[in-house]
């Protein structure tokens, strides 16, 4: 159901046709440019691949059908998608909405996807999250994820999360197993309320008690957070969720100080509750990284 | 000679894994295994590679103590698996064998229950050629269950069998069978179903004395003892140790990997159907190649109408397996919206290289089924996931 409506209007440079999605599975390579609506749920088949333009701006239109406060629009990606934009045309997904919020729409999921997705340089705004990618793999690069509920959630999946901003969210990275192989490298996590939210996902355990575990994780070493600038996130750089009680290792990263004492005041994990995980800082990086957050393109 | 022999073998073994790279690490499997009194605290579990092994008790992995009684700590190579558990009570052997088994490890840990239970031996007596017996929970005959037989090709003791038989009210049953080995499982289900997955407090019961041997002319007469699944409560004597002490409250009870699959019958197999509910269809590859022994589960909506993530961690009881065209064919006990999914793995998060599939018949990947009809010719794409 692709319903292609045309503006024309008085000066415009352009003829540029606006694309309005609504529900429905795209099953062939599909490119899209210019200015794309979505509304309802897009579904990137598993035979498809969907490539977006460098420039393209994709709007999300806030549906509610549930009153869960949480807008319905979403791409779901099945096959596989290609965004990617540039430094000097990013790809932007926000909200249509002309007062826009958080939650406007739901998000990009990456749903047990059977090929290898790239987001580049796109601004991410307005979305409960961002991204999502679950059993998927997705190389994510030079993104800014601004003013969602969650820059971006991940459970098992295979990422490399390089370059990106997370700033202005509820919470900047949320996920909930510790497993990968998942690297979070150069990026630049600030000013959300959460930088970073390590949450259990119980999905492993098939149990009667929680056995009493203790030490290192039996997954150390696939998931790596290092050379990151994590700082002035107003509740915490670091939560562990509740039962979260594996530890964390950070090494390597900026904190916005290398007072140890400092950066430990912003993390909430073994030291406020002894049921928790310890975030494990050091050795901590002794400036903040040059490199992180988003890069020209080479 | 033989010394040199193993030598070289161990050499060439040891070429080959560094040629191709590939070191397997072993998965941890951990739990512990009750009886009625409580842990068992010399427990051992056992994984078998295969049904043969199972029954001849070789080629086994065997378990090591955990960090407390009754607890036990396993490595395997990833793979499928019979696991089994034993141990004494007051002297008594108890036996469990887990109800999906054959199992799939894959490289998550595991953290596995077992309730284990105790089997008279066989008693042979001359009469007509077949297996009777009785089943039982904790004492009590088990009236109104079903208990089937299988042939020791079928491997898997899921479903109808060769036969299925209802106890009758005092937990009694008897299959005229020829001569040969067989396996025996009796079933209780709390909800009125005689197919589907087990539910929580249902009853699985598989006697330690599997595979029954059936002789001419003599009746091979055995005593069944079940447990529940899910219920550790029901299960322990009300003087039993819990282990889990004050912690027991609110804690979580086991969760869909502990799920007994019965695959329903082709229907293919029996003939048209009329007034039955229905979905059938094919499971295909991106090229269009039928995909044999795939799971196809329908979760029904109940209500959810948008498509969520989390219904897939939801249990169904309606799940087929693909035939060798990709056919399937699930019965539905009524009509409604229902979820499709195609994949290898039931109980499990999807994983690397798993094929899955949604159905893609619409962006919800939902279908509706009218009470009395069949949804035919409904097609799943799968490919392998997460490269």
């Amino acid at each position: 159901m692709l319903i292609v409506l045309v503006f024309s209007s008085c000066g415009a440079k352009q003829f540029n046709p606006e694309q309005v999605y609504a529900d429905q599975v795209i099953k062939s390579d599909t490119v899209w440019s210019g200015r794309i609506t979505v509304r309802g749920v897009v579904v990137v088949g598993r035979s498809a691949t969907l490539t977006i333009k460098p420039g393209t701006t994709v709007l999300f239109e806030k549906i509610d059908s549930n009153d869960d406060g949480i807008g319905d629009s979403e791409i779901r990606v099945l096959g596989r998608l290609l965004a990617k934009g540039t430094q000097a045309d990013p790809i932007l997904f926000q909200s249509a909405a002309a007062d826009p919020h958080r939650k406007d729409w739901s998000y990009i999921l990456f749903f047990t996807s059977g090929q290898v997705s790239v987001v580049e340089h796109c601004v991410i705004k307005h979305g409960f999250s961002g991204l999502q990618a679950h059993f998927s793999t997705v190389n994510i690069a030079n993104v800014t994820f601004q003013d969602n509920h969650e820059g971006l959630r991940f459970g098992r999946a295979k990422l490399s999360i390089k370059n990106n901003r997370f700033v202005a969210n509820d919470i900047g990275i949320r996920f909930t197993r510790m497993e990968g192989p998942v690297s979070i490298f150069f990026n630049e996590i600030r000013k959300n309320r959460i930088g970073v939210f390590l949450v259990p996902s119980g999905q492993n355990t098939q149990d009667f008690f929680e056995p009493d575990r203790s030490g290192k994780p039996w997954n150390t070493g696939r998931l790596l957070i290092k050379y990151n600038n994590i700082s002035d996130n107003s509740w915490y750089n670091v939560s562990l969720g509740e039962k979260q009680f594996w530890d964390l290792d950070m090494p390597e990263n900026w904190w916005g100080t290398s007072d140890l004492t400092k950066i430990r005041q912003t993390l909430f994990d073994k030291r406020r509750d002894a049921a928790l995980g310890s975030v494990i800082l050091e050795p901590v990086a002794p400036h903040a990284v040059a490199e992180a957050g988003p890069q020209p393109e080479n | 000679m033989f010394l040199r022999f193993c030598r070289v073998i161990f050499f060439a073994c040891f070429l080959i894994s560094l040629c191709t790279g590939q070191a397997l690490a072993d998965t941890l499997i951990e739990g512990i295994v009750f009886s009625t009194k409580g842990p068992i605290a010399d427990a051992v579990v056992h994984a078998y590679p295969d049904v043969e092994s199972l029954f001849n008790k070789k080629n086994g992995i065997s378990s090591s103590p955990g960090e407390k009684p009754g607890q036990f700590k396993l490595s395997l190579p990833p793979g499928n698996y019979y696991l089994v558990a034993e141990g004494t009570v007051d002297d008594i052997a108890m036996f469990s064998y887990h109800g999906i088994n054959p199992i799939n490890i894959t490289d998550q840990p595991h953290w596995m229950p077992f309730f284990a239970v105790d089997t008279p031996p066989v008693r042979f007596e001359p009469g007509t050629t077949g297996i009777s017996g009785t089943v039982n929970y904790k004492g009590t005959a088990l009236a109104g269950g079903t208990v089937s037989v299988y042939p020791l090709s079928d491997k898997q003791f899921r479903g109808m069998g060769l036969f299925t038989n209802s106890l009758d009210e005092d937990g009694r049953f008897y299959f005229d069978l020829e001569p040969g080995l067989y396996v025996v499982v009796a079933r209780q289900r709390q909800q009125d179903s005689a197919m589907g997955p087990l539910g929580p407090k249902d009853l699985f019961c598989y006697p330690a004395t599997n595979p029954i041997p059936v002789e001419e002319d003599v009746i091979s007469d055995i005593h069944i003892n079940c447990y529940p699944r899910n219920d550790l409560e029901g299960f322990l004597d009300k003087d039993a140790i819990d282990p889990r002490g004050r912690k027991q409250e609110g804690r979580r009870t086991a969760s869909l990997q502990d799920t007994e699959i019965n695959l329903v019958p082709d229907p293919g197999l029996q003939g048209p159907r009329t007034g039955v509910t229905g979905i059938s269809g094919r499971v295909l590859d991106l090229e269009g190649n039928p995909q044999t022994g795939l799971y196809v589960a329908a979760y029904p909506a109940n209500g959810n109408l948008l498509f969520q993530m989390h219904i897939l961690r939801l249990m169904t009881k309606f799940i087929a397996k693909t035939d060798d065209n990709g056919r399937f064919s699930i019965m539905l006990d009524g009509g409604g919206m229902y979820y499709l999914v195609a994949r290898e793995i039931l109980g499990q998060a999807p994983d690397s290289l798993e094929r899955y599939g949604l159905f893609e018949g619409n962006a919800n990947h939902s279908i509706e089924v009218a009470p009395g009809e069949q949804e035919e010719a409904v097609t799943i794409f799968v490919d392998r996931i997460m490269p």
